[in-house]
C-alpha cells in the first residue's frame, strides 16, 4: 500500500469519526480535518453532472418505485371509550382509538387500525354560541338532554358532556348535582359512549369528575379533563376506582404533556386508559404550534417515546375562537357569509389536526362534524384512484 | 431519518482561511449561518474569485442544494419561488417556500367574465394582523382544443395581470402557441405526459420555462420523464403525481404525496427532489358549470377548500385552485401561512407595560398574555381606535385560555405584573379590565389589589367598543379605608376620571368614607346634568338600589359643587340631608375628612 493511500485512507477514517460525533469533537481536530480535507477531497467527489442529452435521443426508461417504507419501534396504545353491558356498562356502542404503527393516513407504512372519531359538545348550561352554530341548538339550549338527543341527529360517533355549570361563572352547581345529570344522560343515552367533561375550574373539576364517575361506575367514560394545574391525582384515582379513561390536558407543551402522563400512571392509571389533549388552537390563531406539538408527539411516540404513545383527542370547538369563523357578514362584508365561513373553519381546524395525529375530535357544527366524517371516511376507504379521469380537469368547463 | 448536511460537511469545503470576507468571525461560522440559510455562498467571496476554489464551490453548491430543489415561477417582483424544502416536519426546521395558489381560468370564458375574473384574482387582498393575502398566480387551461384561441386567451391575461403564469394544456401545439404569447414571462407548462414528453421537454428547452412532468397515479412512470429531462439537462421541473378527490381516492393522494417527499428528503432521491402541484380544482372534474345548482356549487368549493388545506399539509408546493370566493379561499391562506411561520421563532412577546397608541395617566389598562398572536390581534385591533396601556403578563408565551386553565396567567401573576410595571404611579385610577376568556379571575384579583376588576370581551376585536359603551365605575357603594357606620357618604359620578380623583386621593390621605357611584354612563356629574339625567328621584332610586341606608347610620350626603341647583330635589325625593362640597376633588378630600356626621 502506498503512503498516499495509507493517508487517505486515514482521513477518511478520521472523517467518519468527526461525522459520527459531530461538531462536539471538532474544536480540538479542527487543524487536522482542515489538513486533510485536500487529500479527501477526490474520494468524496460526486460524478460530474451529465451534460445535456438530446431528448430525441432518450427513451423512457423503466425506472422502478420502491416505497420508502419506515418501520417504527413504537406503537400508539388502543383505548376504548364505553363498556357494553357485558362489559359492565350499557353502552350499545363502544369506540376505539389508537393502535397506529405508523405517522396518521402514512397508509403505505401501515393502515390505520382505527379510525379518528368525531365527538360533539353538549354543555348542561344555555352557554353563548356563535350564531351559526345556536341556530341548530337553540331550541334545547336549556336541556342537556334534548341537547345530546338532538346533536347524536347529526351522526357523531359519541358526545361530550360538559358540566360547565358547575363553573362558579355559571351557576357553581355543587358535584352532586352535576352527577346527577351524569346519571340521568346516562340512562337516556345508550346509543353511544358519552364523554364527561368538567368546566375547566381547576378547584372545581377533580370534584365533579370524581363524583361523575362515581355515578357511572363501569361505563369506561373519559374523564375530561385531567392537568398539571388541577388534582390530576384525584381524577386519576377515581378513574382507576371507577373504571374509566382520562383526558390529559396540556398546554401546547411537549414535556409537559409526558410529565402529566407519567404522573396519571404514577397513580396507578394504565397506559391505555389515558388519551392526551395537548391543547388544540384555530387556524389563524396559533393554529401551527398545536399542528406541530400533536405532529412531535406523535413522532416521538412512534420513535419509542413509552410516555407519548396515547391517542391524541383535540378541542376542535376552539376553532370559534376565530373571528373568521362567526363575525357577521355586517361587520365583515369581504369575507363572506358565516353560515360558510363558520362551518369551514372549524372542519379545516379538525382535519388539519387530524392529518397531524388527532384521533379524538370534540366539534360543534353540524356541517363541520359532517365534512370532518367525509373526509374521514375517504382517507380510511381502500378504493383505489380512479387515474384514467384525472385529465378531465384541464378541459372541464366550469 | 432526514440525513441534514452537517455544518462540517460544509465547513471542510470553504477555503479554511477565516479571512471574514463573508462578514462572520470564521469559516466555520459561516458554514452554520449557510446551513441556516441566513447567508448565501456567494458571501465568501475567496470562493468566487480564486480558481483553487472553483472545483470546492460546485460540491457547495450541489451540497447546499435543498433535497426539494426550488423552482421560480415567472420573473420580477411578481415571480415566485416554490419548493426549496429541507424537511417533512416544519418542527425539525422550518418550511422556506409557501404554497403558491394558482387560480384557474380557460379560453372559452367570454371576454369580460375572463377580464373580470383575471383583475379580480389579481387584485385580490386580505388584510390580516398586519399581514396581506394575495394570490400568486393564473393558470390557464385549454378547454378549445384551438392553439390560436388559446394564445388569445393568454394575450388577454398577459395584457391584465402581471402574475405569473401556468399554461395547462397536454397538446404541445396548443402550449407553443401560448408560449409565443407569454414567454417574457417565464411561465410553468403544464404537463409533460408519458405521451407526449418529447415534444414538451423540447417546449421548455426551447424558451427556458419551468416545466410539470405528470403521470397520475403512477410515481415510475414520472420517474422516468423526470430522468430523461434531468439527462437532457432540464433544470426546472415540477411533480404532478396526481390529485384524486373522493371515496380511497383521497387517501391514494395523501399517500402519493407522502411518499414522494420522504423519498426525496428521507431517502435522497433527486428524480423525485422537484416541487409537488396539488390540483384542488379536480373537485369540479366532469361538472358542466352551466347545470350546477348554487348548492352543488357550495358543497364543491367547501370541498375544495377543505382539499387546498390538506395539500398544504402534505407537501404541496403550488396548488390550481378553481373557487374563487373570499370565504373558501381564507381557511386554506391562513393556514398556509400558519404552517409556513418559522418555528424557531418562539410564540413569545417580551411582558411588561406598553402602549397602545398615546395613553395617559387616566387611560383605561388592558391585560392579555404574552401570546405573540394575541398581543399582536390586540394591538391590531385597539391602535387607532382608543388610546389605552396594555399590560403583557408572562404566560410562557401561551394564549389567554390556556393559560388561565394552566394556571400562568392567575389573580396573583396579574398582580404581580401590575406591580413590577408600576402601574399604581402610571395611571391614577383603579380600574383594570381583563380578557373575556380570563372573566374567573375577576374576584381573586380585586381581593388580591382593591381593584375594580372589569370583564372585558372575549374576542379582543369588541375592545374598542367595550371602551366606548361600557367602560366606567359600576353604580354602587365603594368603601374607601374600610368605613365604619359613621364615616361620611360622598356621592361621584361613575365617570373614570371623576370617580378616581377623590376615591384615590381619599384612600391615599387615609380618609374612610363610603363613594355612592351613580349610573351615569360615564358620564361625569356635569355631563349627566346636561342631558337632563340627574334628578332628586334618579338618586333617590341610586341610593335605594345601592342599598347604602343599610350601611351607615346618619343620613347625610355629600355632593359636589355640580349638583347645587338639585341639592333641595335630592334632598326632598330622598329624605336625606344633602351637603353640597367643593368641586376640585382635591379640595373635596379636606371637605370629607372634616366633615362631621
Ligand atoms: S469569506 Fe470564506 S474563507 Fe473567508 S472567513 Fe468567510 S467563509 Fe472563510
Amino acid at each position: 500500500m502506498s503512503g498516499e493511500e495509507e493517508i487517505r485512507r486515514l482521513g477518511k477514517t478520521i472523517l467518519e469519526i468527526l461525522e459520527k460525533f459531530g461538531e462536539l469533537e471538532l474544536e480540538n481536530v479542527e487543524i487536522e480535518a482542515e489538513e486533510l480535507v485536500l487529500n479527501i477531497l477526490p474520494t468524496l467527489a460526486r460524478p460530474p453532472a451529465a451534460p445535456g442529452v438530446s431528448l430525441e435521443e432518450l427513451t423512457l426508461e423503466t425506472v422502478p418505485f420502491e416505497i420508502p417504507r419506515e418501520e417504527f419501534p413504537g406503537e400508539i396504545v388502543e383505548v376504548q371509550i364505553g363498556a357494553t353491558k357485558s362489559e359492565g356498562g350499557s353502552r350499545k356502542k363502544v369506540i376505539k382509538i389508537g393502535g397506529e404503527k405508523a405517522p396518521p393516513f402514512y397508509r403505505f407504512d401501515y393502515p390505520m387500525k382505527n379510525k379518528p372519531v368525531v365527538s360533539m359538545d353538549v354543555f348542561d348550561y344555555p352557554i353563548r354560541l356563535p350564531k351559526p352554530i345556536r341556530q341548530h341548538f337553540e331550541d334545547v339550549l336549556e336541556d342537556p338532554i334534548a341537547w345530546a338527543k338532538k346533536a347524536l341527529e347529526f351522526e357523531p360517533d359519541l358526545i361530550t358532556l360538559h358540566l360547565i355549570s358547575t363553573s362558579p361563572e355559571y351557576g357553581d352547581k355543587s358535584p352532586k348535582e352535576a352527577a346527577k345529570l351524569v346519571e340521568e344522560i346516562y340512562q337516556q343515552i345508550k346509543d353511544v359512549p358519552i364523554i364527561i367533561g368538567g368546566s375547566g375550574d381547576n378547584k372545581k373539576d377533580p370534584l365533579v369528575l370524581e363524583a361523575a364517575a362515581e355515578v357511572i361506575e363501569g361505563e369506561r367514560t373519559a374523564l375530561s379533563t385531567a392537568s398539571l394545574a388541577n388534582d390530576y391525582a384525584r381524577i386519576a384515582r377515581a378513574a382507576v376506582e371507577y373504571g374509566h379513561n382520562v383526558i390529559a390536558l396540556s398546554f401546547i407543551d411537549f414535556p409537559g404533556a409526558k410529565e402529566l402522563n407519567n404522573r396519571l400512571m404514577g397513580e396507578g392509571l394504565p397506559k391505555d386508559r389515558i388519551i392526551m389533549d395537548p391543547t388544540s388552537a384555530a387556524v389563524g390563531y396559533g393554529y401551527q404550534y398545536a399542528f406541530s406539538v400533536f405532529e412531535r408527539i406523535r413522532l416521538a411516540a412512534l420513535k419509542g417515546e413509552e410516555l407519548l404513545q396515547m391517542p391524541i383527542s383535540g378541542g376542535i370547538t376552539n376553532a370559534w375562537a376565530a373571528r373568521e369563523a362567526w363575525l357577521s357578514q355586517k361587520k365583515a362584508p369581504e369575507w363572506g357569509p358565516p353560515e360558510y365561513r363558520g362551518p369551514l373553519w372549524e372542519a379545516t381546524t379538525g382535519i388539519g389536526l387530524m392529518l397531524a395525529g388527532c384521533d379524538l375530535l370534540m366539534m360543534l357544527h353540524p356541517a363541520a362534524v359532517k365534512i370532518v366524517k367525509t373526509i374521514r371516511d375517504f382517507l380510511i376507504s381502500d378504493k383505489k384512484a380512479e387515474v384514467s379521469m384525472f385529465y378531465n380537469w384541464v378541459s372541464m368547463k366550469v | 431519518m432526514s440525513e441534514r448536511v452537517k455544518p462540517l460537511d460544509v465547513y471542510r469545503l470553504l477555503p479554511g482561511t477565516n479571512c471574514k470576507e463573508c462578514g462572520y468571525d470564521s469559516c466555520m461560522a459561516f458554514a452554520y449561518k449557510l446551513i441556516q440559510r441566513e447567508a448565501k455562498l456567494e458571501q465568501c467571496k475567496p470562493l468566487f474569485t480564486d480558481p483553487k476554489y472553483e472545483s470546492a464551490r460546485k460540491k457547495l453548491e450541489e451540497l447546499l442544494t435543498p433535497p426539494v430543489r426550488p423552482v421560480v415561477i415567472g420573473v420580477g417582483d411578481n415571480a415566485v419561488t416554490i419548493g426549496g424544502e429541507e424537511v417533512m416536519y416544519r418542527h425539525e426546521l422550518t418550511f422556506y417556500n409557501p404554497t403558491v395558489f394558482a387560480i384557474d381560468v380557460h379560453d372559452e370564458m367570454p371576454e369580460d367574465e375572463l377580464i373580470a375574473r383575471v383583475k379580480r384574482i389579481s387584485e385580490f387582498k386580505i388584510e390580516r394582523v398586519g399581514q396581506v393575502y394575495r394570490l400568486d398566480a393564473i393558470a390557464v387551461r385549454c378547454t378549445s382544443g384551438n392553439p390560436a384561441k388559446f394564445a388569445e386567451c393568454v394575450r388577454k391575461v398577459v395584457e391584465n395581470s402581471q402574475l405569473p403564469l401556468i399554461l395547462c394544456s397536454l397538446d404541445p401545439k396548443v402550449l407553443e402557441a401560448g408560449l409565443e404569447v407569454a414567454k417574457e414571462r417565464k411561465p410553468l407548462i403544464y404537463a409533460a405526459t408519458k405521451d407526449n414528453w418529447k415534444e414538451v421537454g423540447k417546449l421548455a428547452q426551447k424558451y427556458n420555462v419551468p416545466v410539470v412532468v405528470s403521470a397520475p397515479g403512477d410515481i415510475s412512470t414520472l420517474k422516468s420523464i423526470v430522468r430523461a429531462f434531468m439527462k437532457a439537462g432540464i433544470k426546472e421541473i415540477v411533480l404532478d403525481p396526481g390529485t384524486f378527490f373522493g371515496e380511497g381516492q383521497l387517501a391514494d393522494t395523501l399517500d402519493i404525496f407522502t411518499m414522494i417527499r420522504r423519498a426525496a428528503i428521507e431517502k435522497g432521491d433527486k428524480e423525485l427532489g422537484w416541487p409537488l402541484l396539488g390540483i384542488p380544482a379536480v373537485v369540479w372534474a366532469g361538472k358542466d358549470g352551466a347545470s350546477l345548482s348554487e348548492a352543488e356549487k357550495i358543497e364543491l368549493a367547501f370541498m375544495e377548500s377543505i382539499l387546498c388545506s390538506m395539500l398544504i399539509e402534505r407537501f404541496a408546493d403550488i396548488l390550481i385552485i378553481h373557487t374563487l370566493d373570499t370565504w373558501s379561499l381564507l381557511a386554506p391562506l391562513t393556514l398556509r401561512q400558519d404552517i409556513y411561520t418559522d418555528p424557531r421563532i418562539h410564540p413569545a412577546v417580551e411582558p411588561g407595560l406598553k402602549k397602545l397608541g398615546n395613553p395617559n395617566e387616566w387611560s383605561p389598562v388592558l391585560v392579555t398574555c404574552n401570546f405573540a398572536i394575541t398581543y399582536h390581534l390586540v394591538r391590531n385591533d385597539v391602535e387607532g381606535k382608543a388610546d389605552a396601556w396594555l399590560l403583557v403578563v408572562d404566560t410562557g408565551g401561551i394564549n389567554v385560555e390556556s393559560a388561565v386553565a394552566g394556571g400562568t396567567m392567575t389573580a396573583d401573576s396579574i398582580a404581580e405584573a401590575m406591580k413590577e410595571a408600576g402601574l399604581e404611579k402610571v395611571v391614577k385610577h383603579r380600574a383594570i379590565i381583563i380578557p373575556g376568556l380570563a372573566a374567573r379571575l375577576k374576584g381573586e384579583l380585586e381581593d388580591a389589589t382593591g381593584w375594580d376588576v372589569h370583564v372585558g370581551p372575549r374576542d379582543s376585536a369588541g375592545i374598542p367598543e367595550f371602551l366606548r359603551k361600557s367602560y366606567w365605575v359600576r353604580e354602587g357603594v365603594y368603601g374607601v379605608k374600610s368605613p365604619s357606620e359613621n364615616a361620611p357618604v360622598v356621592l361621584t359620578s361613575s365617570n373614570i376620571k371623576e370617580h378616581y380623583s377623590l376615591r384615590v386621593p381619599l384612600a391615599e390621605a387615609n380618609v374612610s368614607a363610603w363613594i355612592v357611584v351613580l349610573g351615569t354612563k360615564g358620564k361625569t356629574l356635569e355631563e349627566a346634568i346636561k342631558d337632563g339625567e340627574v334628578s332628586g328621584d334618579a338618586v333617590a332610586q341610586c341610593l335605594d338600589r345601592t342599598g347604602i341606608a343599610n350601611l351607615v347610620k346618619h343620613r347625610k350626603l355629600i355632593v359636589s359643587e355640580d349638583l347645587k341647583d338639585l341639592a333641595s330635589d335630592i334632598a326632598s325625593k330622598t329624605g336625606w340631608e344633602v351637603a353640597v362640597g367643593p368641586k376640585e376633588p382635591e379640595k373635596m378630600v379636606d371637605f370629607v375628612k372634616n366633615f362631621k356626621i
